[in-house]
């Protein structure tokens, strides 16, 4: 994040404004086609790499937190049931799915994906209406979805216990061309459990309120960080990077074999 | 098919539920009930949709209005007079998404037209940040945004204590509360502006300072891709440091970036150097011909200009305990009632 300011950059004079950066900031879509290249997941065989979101909680409060995943999994919330725990110190260091997952694999499958942004979604009896907050990806260093968890605007537990609320959610667009190759990934995607597309857009129409550019489709898929939000609601304490890294899936656990 | 998350079982009326045009008539109606801030009648509103390019006959706005009512968005009070409900407020900050990502920028635009702020005489309306405190902090608040000033890292030591006239639009201030207003950066845009200078505010974001300097950008949100104000959502994450900034020289403060085309940089440049004198700082770094400025980037042939966010002192306050409430960009002043205080 703040690689510029770096103590190198500190001439002996400590002259700092003579010092230029050698380029802008990292936006949000480079870091995503950077991490999207390197997704080498095959849903067949269950193997290769995904990219993930990282948390970190306290230690006693892991169970609890498991706990709530299950259920925000449970309640169709997630990209996927396969998580990582590791120690970290006096933490606990938790992998999860990142739904740009899936736009890897399709791009894996020939399909040029374009991720959009990251929205608020909001759900009226367990359908998705629209979203009620945007954020594109090229216009932000932070991801989005981080950005709108910390404005506190989504209501994940009003979704999972009476099926209207609020929840995290991205675009991303594809040729209209494309639509058939999209499917049967989604459905080998499926067949892996990894799951969480909102819908599927016609060709040209709108997505969920956010219109697509000529002869592209639209894809709304939930947000893998549904369920660090639905922790904090909990009111535990998570500290949190969505697209942070790539994890092999052969090193996470289905989240029913955890609790 | 099994991939979607979760399936439907029923729906529920929404506008979402009407064709994109007449979603839009229907918000139209919606946003100028608001604005009117007293209960209106269907004439009324026709004649103010006439101004925004709807033309929609009183009797197309009554029975749009019936159907608002349906939806529980507006309710009638007197004689034909509409209100919104909360529901229609909701309504109305929630829909049509696609229409209000980019849309702070025609906000900070209509701003921008709106000053009348002339350097040679110091006379004129400028744009003010208004933030909301309990009336026992007054005191401390009014130290801090001295001493944020006196850093660097606000636009103008200038505020205006609000009476009840100055009451904001979007919020009233409660029994026992103070509102105070301070000068926005964006009143430099418009002055840039008015010189006939093309102004675009691009981007906002946190500035790392160390040892007293102010260096780089550390994260950045472009105000066209946001439908939330990228300042309010930097003031929301509690990643400034705005405090430490001033006592110790290292820390975060908030800043934002305009860019002008090159031709533009001796008439800036000069434009600049008046607004010092005049008493306005918060100038952090005027960058070369297409180059990024503090690692924020800046189109060809364009310059970026960076300055301090207006509301660098209430979050200096919020930082040190203060409850405040802070609403960027939220009304135009006269710059002769604002004093130092």
């Amino acid at each position: 994040m703040s690689f510029f300011v770096d103590e190198r950059l500190i001439n002996p004079k400590g002259d700092y404004r003579a010092v230029k950066p050698s380029a802008p900031l990292v936006f949000t879509l480079a870091r995503i086609e950077n991490l999207m290249l390197q997704v080498s997941f095959d849903p067949a065989r269950m193997k290769g790499k995904i990219i993930t979101n990282t948390s970190l909680v306290r230690k006693e409060h892991l169970l609890q937190t498991l706990n709530i995943f299950y259920d925000t999994i449970q309640s169709g919330l997630a990209v996927s049931p396969m998580i990582k725990i590791e120690d970290a110190d006096e933490r606990v260091m938790i992998k999860t799915a990142c739904s740009l997952t899936i736009d890897g694999v399709l791009l894996k499958a020939g399909v040029p994906m374009r991720p959009k942004g990251g929205g608020i979604i909001e759900v009226v009896k367990r359908e998705p209406t629209r979203f009620t907050e945007m954020l594109m990806y090229w216009a932000t260093t932070i991801d989005p979805i981080d950005i709108l968890t910390a404005q506190g605007l989504t209501d994940i537990l009003g979704m999972i216990q009476t099926g209207s609320g609020r929840i995290l959610g991205n675009l991303q667009e594809a040729p209209m061309l494309a639509r058939e190759r999209i499917e049967d990934v989604l459905e080998q995607m499926a067949s892996a459990e990894f799951t969480g597309v909102l819908e599927l857009g016609e060709p040209n129409m709108n997505v969920l309120g956010v219109s697509v550019e000529r002869d592209r489709l639209g894809i709304a898929l939930v947000g893998g960080t549904n369920l660090v939000a639905a922790a904090r609601e909990c009111g535990i304490e998570v500290e949190h990077e969505s697209i942070s890294d790539l994890t092999d899936i052969s090193e996470m656990r289905h989240i029913e074999t955890l609790i | 098919m099994i991939y979607i998350a979760f399936p439907a079982e029923s729906k529920e009326m929404r506008l979402l539920s009407k064709t994109h045009m007449s979603q839009r008539q229907l918000i139209e109606i919606l946003r100028v009930v608001e604005e009117a801030g007293t209960p209106v009648g269907a004439r009324a509103i026709s004649d103010s949709l006439a101004t925004r390019g709807f033309e929609l006959g009183e009797r197309a706005v009554r029975y749009h209005l019936k159907i608002l009512d349906e939806l529980g968005f507006t309710i009638k009070r007197g004689y034909s007079g509409r209100v919104l409900t909360p529901m229609g407020m909701r309504e109305l900050n929630d829909a049509l998404v696609d229409d209000r990502i980019g849309f702070v920028n025609t906000r900070i635009e209509e701003c921008m037209f709106k000053t009348s702020f002339d350097l040679e005489s110091c006379r004129g309306d400028v744009i003010a940040n208004t933030s909301i405190l309990n009336e026992k902090d007054i005191d401390s608040l009014l130290r801090i945004l001295g001493e944020a000033f006196d850093a660097g890292y606000t636009i103008s030591r200038r505020i205006l204590i609000l009476d009840e006239g100055d009451g904001l639009p979007s919020e009233e201030i409660p029994e026992g509360c103070i509102g105070i207003a301070t000068i926005c950066s964006i009143t430099l845009d418009g002055m840039l502006m008015k010189m006939g200078i093309p102004v675009e505010t691009s981007y906002a974001g946190v500035v790392e300072v160390r040892r007293g300097e102010p260096m780089e950008f550390i994260d950045l949100v472009a105000y066209a891709g946001s439908s939330i104000d990228p300042m309010k959502i930097f003031m929301a994450r509690k990643v400034t440091r705005v405090t430490d900034a001033i006592s110790a020289g290292s820390g975060r403060i908030l800043a934002n970036v305009r860019a002008i085309p090159v031709a533009a940089a001796d008439r800036a440049s000069a434009l600049l150097e008046k607004s010092k004198a005049a008493g306005f700082g918060g100038l952090l770094d005027v960058g070369g011909p297409g180059e990024p400025i503090m690692g924020c980037p800046v189109g060809p042939g364009k310059i970026g200009i960076a300055f301090s966010a207006g509301v660098n002192g209430a979050v200096a306050a919020e930082e040190q305990g203060i409850r405040i409430r802070t609403h960027p960009l939220s009304s135009l002043l006269d710059y002769s009632r604002m004093m130092e205080p």
